[in-house]
């Protein structure tokens, strides 16, 4: 019974096609007659479907039982397709009693550049393909930048070991110290004494310009000097008066050296000589 | 022996000296006497000081100077003021040593030699124009300055103590003048170079010395001097010199100040431009001269202060230059001022 209502359904459809070889995106068109069940286009068609299939008018069936369909179709891809494979029932069988619609889709551009519409030399869009990956990666990106920040911030703002400041510049206090000690303490041979005496009377004659006086003025200027005469005047304590066989306090050695802080070191053999 | 004043010309540059004037009341003795000096005589305060360095250690001075710079009135002033016997005696040529130091004179009434001191028998004995004197005077002077004493016929006589000879020379004018030679020179603890008063100093003499009246003589009348003006009453006395003598042995000198003054001395004898160095004499004169002037300002120790102020005095008539080192300009001066930098 299914084979001979196929067969006349078969017999009954006849098959125009108004173009045979249809332009790929070109809306094509086939009239059909058919007489069984109503057809339609398949509803599952999607948009990358390589041909778009719509029963776009329906007529007849009023003064007979056939009806005429008429198919528009849109070819996405060249080639040969069956636009039956495309038509069901309207319970969605398919419409198997249909005789094979041939058409032909036809790319018109050179071949080189292929038929398919969907397949485009570009790739696909990466953000819909790899949204995870590209929402990771700016994650990823939010944390590392002011993570780098932070460390290039931390390296460059690394407190440097501070160096030990370098000792001060030795001055000719420096250089005295040790003689004015030892002479505190008679620790100084009588020639050292001398040389030690002389060393700052010299000294200070030279630093007040008073080398071009006589020796006993600049002596006595010296003695008066406020600067000059600290050291000047203690030294002749120590070697001079009979006090001078007890030891002397060093409390006050800074005090006495003072004066001489702001003064370069001379050259050893001067104060060795 | 005349006791008049010497009328030589002056110094074409005499050399300075400087006013070292301690503290007032560092030495009592040095005060009172440089106060009573201070009332006739104006400035010359290290004259002032070396006469009584000279006191105080028993030594004798030579004084160089013009005239008319109050050599007479300083020497006769301190003399009142620690109320000294002071002769004068003007030296020329015919001196002989017998005016000086005296002789032995037949007495007609005894029939006897009786001695007749000279004016040497005294505390204070100014020589002025000792040059002018013949080297058997100067001799005979510079003997009794050494031994303190004077032989007169056939008894030695002590001469009093203190004992001071302050001899004075002109430094030029040469002719006619013996120049005393470096031996007896050696004798002289001190020769200080007298300098002109400053400005203000020869203001305040003319000054006092027109504040000085006519001294009447019967009906007569002459200006008074400035020698009349001298206060006679004596502040100190003897016995005060003594113990400021004895003061000034316990003046405390160290080994380092007598290693300067050593290495002066030795550095005279080693000098290019010195022909004849100093004796041992200059190192005793200076430490003992030092240790005067430390006493005369307060202290009771000698410095390098002292050693540089007397180096001049002590030194310079204790050396000569060689011919080379006069001949291209030297002066003593020069070469013991380059000696005192040397050492300091």
């Amino acid at each position: 019974m299914i084979c001979a209502h196929f067969i006349c359904a078969i017999l009954a459809t006849t098959f125009v096609a108004d173009d045979v070889a249809t332009p790929r995106g070109i809306t094509g068109s086939v009239t059909i007659s058919h007489s069984g069940d109503p057809l339609q286009a398949k509803l599952d068609q999607g948009l990358s479907s390589p041909m778009l299939v719509r029963v776009t008018d329906i007529t007849g069936g009023s003064t007979t039982p056939e009806y005429r369909y008429r198919i528009d179709y849109i070819g996405a891809v060249a080639g040969s397709f069956n636009l039956r494979d495309l038509i069901t029932h309207r319970d969605g069988t398919p419409a198997i009693e249909l005789g094979a619609i041939p058409v032909q889709i036809v790319s018109e551009l050179p071949d080189k550049f292929g038929s398919d519409l969907f397949i485009v030399s570009a790739k696909p869009m990466f953000a819909r393909s790899y949204y995870r990956v590209i929402i990771g990666l700016i994650a990823v990106i939010w944390i590392a930048i002011p993570i780098f920040v932070f460390v290039r911030r931390w390296i460059l703002n690394k407190p440097v070991p501070v160096a030990p400041p370098p000792p001060p510049a030795p001055t000719f206090a420096d250089q005295l110290r040790p003689l004015v000690e030892a002479a505190m303490n008679q620790g100084l041979a009588v020639h050292e004494q001398a040389r030690l005496e002389l060393l700052l009377m010299a000294f200070w004659s030279e630093q007040r310009n008073l080398a071009s006086l006589p020796p006993v003025q600049a002596i006595e200027q010296l003695r008066i000097d406020p600067e000059a005469s600290i050291l000047i005047i203690a030294v002749e304590k120590w070697l001079h008066s009979r006090a001078s066989a007890t030891p002397q306090p060093t409390k006050d050695l800074a005090q006495l050296l003072a004066p001489f802080r702001g003064y370069a070191p001379i050259p050893l053999a001067e104060v060795s000589q | 022996m005349s006791t008049e004043k010497t009328t030589n010309n002056n110094l074409s540059s005499p050399p300075t000296q400087p006013a070292t004037i301690p503290a007032v009341g560092a030495c009592p003795f040095a005060d009172t006497v440089r106060s009573h000096v201070g009332k006739t005589v104006v400035g010359q305060q290290v004259v002032v000081e070396r006469v009584m360095i000279a006191l105080l250690t028993g030594g004798h001075l030579l004084l160089e100077g013009v005239p008319g710079i109050a050599k007479t009135l300083i020497v006769q002033s301190v003399a009142k003021a620690i109320d000294l016997k002071f002769s004068r005696v003007q030296f020329t040529i015919d001196l002989l040593p017998s005016d000086i130091l005296g002789s032995e004179i037949l007495d007609q009434k005894t029939s006897e030699f009786r001695i007749h001191r000279g004016p040497i028998f005294t505390n204070l004995l100014l020589a002025d124009e000792i040059n002018r004197a013949s080297p058997k005077v100067q001799s005979a002077l510079l003997e009794a300055m050494q031994e303190r004493k004077v032989s007169i016929g056939d008894t030695s006589h002590a001469l009093p103590a203190p004992f001071l000879v302050i001899a004075t020379q002109n430094p030029i004018e040469q002719s006619g003048t013996f120049e005393l030679p470096e031996a007896q020179l050696d004798r002289f603890l001190l020769r200080h170079r007298f300098s002109y008063p400053s400005a203000e100093e020869e203001t305040e003499v003319v000054r006092r010395s027109l504040k000085l009246k006519l001294k009447m003589q019967g009906d007569g009348a002459v200006p008074m001097t400035a020698f009349d003006a001298i206060d006679d009453g004596a502040k100190l006395h003897i016995r005060d010199l003594s113990q400021a003598m004895a003061a000034v042995q316990n003046v405390h000198v160290s080994e380092v100040f007598l290693r300067d003054c050593i290495e002066l001395v030795h550095l005279t004898r080693k000098h290019p431009d010195i022909e004849l160095g100093c004796s041992p004499r200059a190192a005793l004169a200076l430490v003992h001269a030092s240790r005067a002037r430390a006493f005369l300002h307060g202290r009771e120790y000698t410095i390098p202060e002292d050693f540089f102020a007397l180096a001049e005095d002590v030194i310079l008539h204790r050396m000569r230059l060689s011919y080379e080192a006069l001949a291209i300009g030297r002066k003593s001066t020069d070469v013991l001022t380059e000696m005192l930098r040397s050492l300091s």
